[in-house]
């Protein structure tokens, strides 16, 4: 069996309307909020450059700026920190989960009632006018992988990159291939990201506006250079989408579906509200072993109905 | 349920790992509005293109997109819950699915007969998963707001609206909407995801599919990906990113990858579905087999948003580790299906790097865009080309890449020009890059290795 290497979380990050801090993960003014926004957020204190920031609609903007506070203790907000740190780009990657992004925005509405609506639409005039009221980057806006396109270039990551689409399912799809990524020995960093806003989703309960990050590595890699170890992650198999529909619901599920699974990770690091937050189905979280006992770990048996590896005590 | 009476040897273990084949294949491409019909059009060389004829284009600056003709889908008996969420991409998903089923022979008769129901009694529910490439909902954008009112001036309003709208219309817009009808149709409860990477979506479906075999997570995958952005917004948003073709009055030439006069690629729509199964599970049931999907690598660029790296970095990248997952060496692959859209930058750019990945070897490596046949199906992309990629090996014929004039000498690869090759084909890669610098690239093996 080839052996799987040991995966550690070395960095995380995320924005909640009810504040920055650990109890935000089980507020329970985000089942009956919906659309609450992030009031206070300013996308400039995470991304410098304006002109990057013209060219991501609100959810790449909040996506960014959890990434940045991941990468921050990780020492990684930079390509050049990212080289310094050892770390090959080709061998850094980006797993994300998106909120679905309606094409309904603002900016589609406002070109559309310039034109003039009902039966009186002009495609024609459409035709022409979209040149000048359409934002230029308008079909980037929509799709999903942007996020992952703009921290591959804020962080100078080129390793392998997916953006899962599955609703609720996608965070904790993005983080168990995160971490089979870097066990099967393809990555030796990977950067998971996850957002939601209601300012770019057509859904039918208004989405909190939501982000989160984390940072993994191979613990090896982590440890030559000297990271901190927040805790070590062990993908099971993936569980069938009924398994998953039925794990109890997280707390932020209803309303921040993307973001969700990666919350309750989240909270599972800060050791709070883990019990209301539901199974982590397909994923467990253990402590990291002291320095010397780290070895590689084995390969779990995956034949049908093989139950998942437990974890250490 | 349809017989085969399978076509190999017991498949071997690889390094302890499961072995995943392609047993179904299914299209609806604007060649055709099945496998047959889109690989004869591939055969004789023609070319989707056509006037844009879904909605009046007539003051776009690009007016021209390859088309599905003819596909009713009143034809398809789907289920009613599930019908009333598939738009236009997503109706052709479903055809194409039913037909991959059909084509695996994994469909019931009476199922094959309604469109629609559970699969062969000898599968279990829970291992047979769907890994799909595909966005939200993106057609028939500005009717459906016009006629639904969407457009009251005040957010407060527009709120308001918004609410109004009901649920089944919501999941319509879903990026997972064709997911959640394709299981709910054919019962299919194993791992169930939906990938949005742009142009690279559906073979970044594909390989998530590949690893949920290979890791014993279930048995069977429904793998592909659907596309329609044949509506008004989608189109200018790509004029506005001058991404398009602007060949209006010969739309026939303007796919025209590595092409020195390309000037952008063209929109298509249709979609492109494959059953993948581990091998042993495709042996004991006598499937045909038609190739092995032997290996998956992705990369991302950090070049630029839309623009492609000129050193080809981030596409080498995606090869060489889908040769190295495959455990095969550059020197043998016998084909590569291009992304090659057609636009001046990804055609140099994957030229670039075909030769960083294989050395002195590109240039003896047949390349092809079958984009110059089908347009870019964008999110099914991948999928449709990998299909390609299996009957070229399957029939020992290299599709050409079809209005290539006049070289360019930033592109200097075999592309195939104009006329399509009698060839074996042991080893196939088929790559995708996508805006965002999303890259994906698939590795197929003939099956049985001769």
């Amino acid at each position: 069996m080839p052996e799987l290497r040991s995966v550690v979380v070395t960095g995380r990050g995320w924005l909640l309307p009810p504040g920055m801090t650990p109890a935000g993960f089980e507020d329970d003014r985000s089942s009956r909020a919906a659309g609450w926004r992030l009031d206070s957020f300013d996308a400039a204190s995470y991304v410098g450059d304006p002109k990057v920031l013209r060219a991501m609609n609100r959810v790449f903007q909040i996506a960014a700026a959890a990434a940045v506070l991941a990468m921050r203790p990780a020492g990684l907000v930079s390509p050049s920190d990212l080289e310094r740190a050892g770390h090959e780009p080709a061998r850094c990657g980006i797993a994300v989960a998106m909120t679905e992004i309606s094409p309904v925005d603002a900016n589609l509405i406002d070109a559309v009632v310039g034109i003039g609506t009902g039966d009186q639409f002009d495609l024609g005039a459409f035709g022409e006018a979209a040149r000048h009221s359409l934002h230029p980057f308008r079909r980037l806006m929509l799709l999903a992988n942007m996020a992952a396109a703009h921290s591959s270039l804020l962080f100078g990551l080129q390793g392998p990159s997916f953006t899962f689409n599955s609703g609720a399912h996608s965070s904790l799809q993005a983080i168990r291939e995160a971490c089979w990524t870097i066990a099967s020995g393809r990555a030796d960093l990977m950067l998971c990201e996850a957002a939601d806003s209601p300012e770019n989703a057509l859904h039918c309960q208004p989405v909190t506006e939501a982000a989160a990050a984390l940072v993994l590595e191979a613990e090896e890699s982590a440890r030559r250079r000297g990271a901190t170890l927040l805790a070590c992650l062990q993908p099971g198999p993936e569980p069938s989408a009924p398994a998953l529909d039925a794990a109890p619901a997280q707390l932020w599920r209803r309303h921040a579906p993307a973001t969700a699974g990666l919350l309750a990770v989240l909270a599972r690091l800060s050791q709070t509200g883990a019990a209301r937050l539901g199974e982590l189905p397909g994923l467990e979280i253990v402590p990291c072993r002291p320095a010397a006992d780290a070895a590689p770990l084995h390969e779990p048996s995956r034949a049908s109905g093989a139950a998942p590896r437990k974890s250490a005590p | 349920m349809r017989t085969s009476t399978g076509n190999g040897r017991a498949p071997m273990p690889l390094n302890g790992a499961r072995r995943v084949v392609v047993t179904g294949l299914g299209a609806v491409t604007p060649l055709g509005l099945n496998v047959a019909d889109t690989w004869a059009g591939i055969r004789a060389n023609r070319c989707g293109v056509g006037p844009i004829t879904i909605f009046d284009a007539s003051r776009f600056e690009t007016r021209i997109a390859a088309e599905v003709h003819g596909f009713d889908f009143s034809e398809f008996k789907a289920p009613a819950g599930v019908a009333e969420v598939l738009d236009r991409k997503n109706s052709f998903g479903y055809a194409a699915a039913l037909e991959a089923l059909a084509d695996a022979g994994l469909l019931e008769p009476a199922a094959a007969q309604s469109g629609w129901g559970e699969l062969g009694s000898s599968f279990d529910p829970l291992r047979f998963g769907v890994s799909l490439g595909t966005e939200g909902r993106r057609d028939s954008l500005l009717p459906e707001l016009a006629a639904r009112k969407l457009l009251p001036p005040t957010p407060a309003d527009r709120k308001k609206a918004l609410a109004d709208v009901p649920r089944s219309e919501y999941l319509r817009y879903s990026p997972y909407s064709l997911a959640f009808a394709l299981s709910t149709a054919f019962d299919l409860r194993g791992p169930s995801s939906t990938i949005s990477t742009a142009c690279t979506s559906s073979s970044q479906a594909l390989g998530y599919a590949l690893r949920r075999i290979r890791a014993g997570d279930a048995d069977v995958m429904l793998a592909g990906g659907a596309e329609s952005l044949m509506e008004p917004t989608q189109v200018a948003g790509f004029i506005l990113l001058g991404a398009l073709s602007k060949r209006n009055d010969d739309p026939a030439h303007a796919s025209r990858p590595f092409d020195a006069d390309r000037d952008g690629f063209v929109l298509a729509e249709g979609a492109a579905m494959l059953v993948l199964e581990d091998a042993w599970h495709a042996y004991r049931r006598g499937a045909r087999i038609y190739a092995e999907f032997a290996g998956f690598g992705a990369s991302i660029n950090s070049y630029r948003l839309t623009d492609s790296p000129p050193d080809g970095e981030g596409p080498m990248l995606a090869m060489k580790a889908a040769l190295a997952d495959a455990g095969l060496r550059p020197e043998e692959v016998d084909y590569i299906n291009a992304h090659g859209t057609s636009t001046l930058q990804n055609d140099a750019s994957e030229t670039m790097a075909i030769k960083r990945c294989f050395g002195p070897l590109a240039k003896q490596i047949p390349v092809s865009s079958t984009k110059s046949m089908t347009g870019h199906m964008v999110n099914a992309a991948g999928a449709i080309e990998a299909i390609l990629s299996v009957l070229a090996m399957r029939d020992g014929y290299l599709p050409p890449t079809i209005n290539y004039e006049r070289a360019d000498p930033a592109c200097d690869l075999d592309y195939i020009p104009n006329r399509g090759r009698e060839a074996r084909v042991q080893i196939a890669v088929s790559n995708s890059f996508g805006f965002g610098g999303s890259n994906g690239s698939v590795v197929l093996r003939a099956y049985p290795e001769t």
